[in-house]
């Protein structure tokens, strides 16, 4: 791959704390086999600046060498199907653009932080401006494709039934001690600009309203963008009310489909309440003018439908995006659904992107933008139809689907039958 | 390029391309970064060429004076502005400032009164683009 398409400013400005306290360089990082995270590199015992200027200048200077790192590889397949990138939304943060790139690299407001890292190791003596702030597993949620990480009613839930012996540990800002030095070292933090939280479930996690009141109180909140995803089965005035001092509120809405199957897969979320606290979030977002957008994670459960929510947002004038494409549970993934299946996706997308024309000229990276959300809703399609076009065929996991979701639903006493009936003959056939 | 340091050999001088129409014999004046070049009686299309830097601020005036209104009715300055191959004008004509001897200040790249037509590009020109193609906030 050539340098334009490698090259990536986030290690230059952001940084991620997991849910154990332990750090990474990116928010959008590749976790597999060949990635490897330094545990040994925490809270407890590593201060965030220390980790950010030097522990991460290894990555920088990969990325200044023209190298390929293995943790950029979700970044890669994602612009392999034409959707915008972290990579692209970090660069564009710099100025620089990949129809442009030499010269919005060079004309960059970062050029000479760059040069510095260059001539230095990878070293930085620049701070975090961008946080991913991961808080823990706190959530009502049992979708069907998160995780005990992710969710704590899924933790417990597993374990119930057998798929793990132990739940998570606590989070890292589940101790106070912690928290505190965090939130300490975030308030004397210069040009702090943006902190994207991630559950769990934000809104009901206590840690999430600590931060911002802690922000609030400090007087840094005028200056501040938060970000957060909630997963429409909570509200909270309080925290509504501390969000309205912030600069900025990015806010994600998680969605799978505006029809039945979304109860199954966002279990157990019920469709009226999804719908009323949709529309009651996405009002408030257009009263305040928050950037707002929906977000999903397309399944081969969900993606023939997935259509629905493109409706929705196309008519409250709303963004729609993933953030990748899904890889883990691998049998989740859209290219698990056999080619006729796939075929009727397809026909079904391919539809709704013709009753929709855009004048799309060029990639949109800035999705919030909300002067161009209807180019958005269709990019975010037109990466889905390739996908679905393109991707290489995985149906051999069906069988591993089958047998995963007859061990939830002897859990929770339901059927995808019930709400996929087309998909019986499907289902049986692989061991339904 | 293939690493970072390669970054010092490319051409990072910007092109700025002017492309004017006369329409009638109008007298014309172009300013650019404060260097202006006079064409009375413009009779013909012209394309104007000039190497900018990539950082400077770019300051571009275009005037039309003498113009008998009883007796030269439609005579006017039309143009076309691109920076490295980008469309500036008429896209973002909406951002150029049109002072005029008719009060007319409506967005334009036809300058149909004798006055001055100004567009300031007040940052680096890809910062001036980043915010105006709508890409989002811009970490300084």
């Amino acid at each position: 791959m050539t340098f334009e398409k490698t090259f990536c400013s986030s290690p230059w400005l952001h940084m991620r704390i997991t849910n154990s306290g332990t750090y990474e360089p990116c928010r959008w990082m590749t976790h597999n086999s060949t990635t490897r995270v330094d545990f040994t590199r925490n809270i407890k015992t590593v201060a965030p600046l220390t980790y950010f200027q030097q522990h991460m200048s290894g990555f920088r200077t990969e990325l200044l060498q023209g190298h390929t790192p293995a943790i950029c590889n979700d970044c890669h397949v994602m612009e392999q199907h034409s959707k915008p990138s972290g990579r692209q939304r970090q660069l564009l943060k710099v100025g620089v653009q990949d129809e442009y790139f030499e010269k919005s690299l060079a004309g960059s407001p970062l050029r000479s932080d760059f040069d510095y890292s260059n001539n230095n190791q990878g070293n930085t003596a620049r701070t975090v401006v961008d946080w991913q702030i991961d808080l823990g597993n706190y959530c009502n949620g049992a979708c069907v494709f998160c995780n005990p990480e992710s969710s704590s009613s899924l933790a417990t839930e597993f374990k119930r039934i057998g798929l793990i012996d132990q739940v998570p540990p606590p989070a890292w800002c589940d101790d106070p001690e912690l928290l505190d030095r965090f939130v300490t070292d975030l308030i004397s933090s210069p040009n702090l600009q943006y902190l994207h939280f991630l559950g769990g479930e934000t809104v009901i996690t206590p840690g999430f309203k600590k931060i911002l009141s802690a922000l609030v109180s400090a007087g840094l909140a005028k200056n501040i963008t938060i970000g957060f995803t909630t997963n429409l089965t909570v509200w909270s005035d309080s925290v509504v009310e501390l969000l309205t001092q912030f600069q900025q509120v990015n806010l994600g809405m998680s969605v799978e489909t505006l029809t039945p199957i979304n109860d199954y897969v966002r279990y157990p979320s019920r469709q009226s309440q999804t719908q009323e606290l949709l529309d009651r979030w996405t009002a408030l977002g257009h009263e305040q003018e928050w950037l707002i957008q929906l977000r999903i994670t397309p399944t081969c459960l969900t993606v023939h439908e997935l259509t629905t929510v493109y409706d929705y947002a196309w008519q409250h004038g709303t963004a729609v995006e993933s953030c990748n494409f899904i890889d883990n549970p691998e049998f989740f993934r859209i290219s698990v659904l056999p080619q006729h299946q796939r075929e009727l996706a397809v026909e079904t997308l391919q539809h709704w992107i013709d009753s929709h024309p855009v004048n799309v000229h060029d990639q949109i990276i800035n999705t919030r933008d909300p002067n161009r959300f209807q180019e958005q809703i269709v990019q975010d399609a037109c990466s889905y139809l390739d996908y679905l076009k393109s991707a290489k065929d995985e149906s051999d996991r069906l069988p591993d689907l089958v047998a995963y979701l007859k061990r939830l639903e002897a859990s929770r006493g339901n059927s995808i039958l019930t709400y996929l009936p087309q998909y019986e003959d499907l289902f049986r056939s692989n061991g339904y | 390029m293939k690493t970072y340091s390669d970054l010092t050999d490319i051409d990072t001088r910007l092109t700025l391309t002017i492309d004017i129409e006369p329409v009638g014999l109008p007298d014309a004046r172009i300013i650019v970064n404060r260097d202006s070049i006079d064409y009375p009686g413009l009779s013909a299309p012209i394309k104007l060429n000039y190497q900018l830097s990539l950082l400077d601020p770019i300051d571009i005036d275009i005037r039309l004076s003498n113009k008998q209104y009883t007796t030269e009715y439609e005579t006017a300055i039309k143009f076309k502005i691109y920076i490295d191959n980008i469309e500036i004008i008429p896209k973002y004509d909406y951002l150029a400032e049109y002072v005029n001897d008719h009060d007319n200040d409506n967005p334009t790249n036809y300058l149909g009164f004798n006055g001055k037509w100004t567009l300031t590009i007040d940052r680096p020109f890809y910062h001036w683009l980043h915010e105006h193609s709508g890409q989002g906030w811009l970490i300084g």
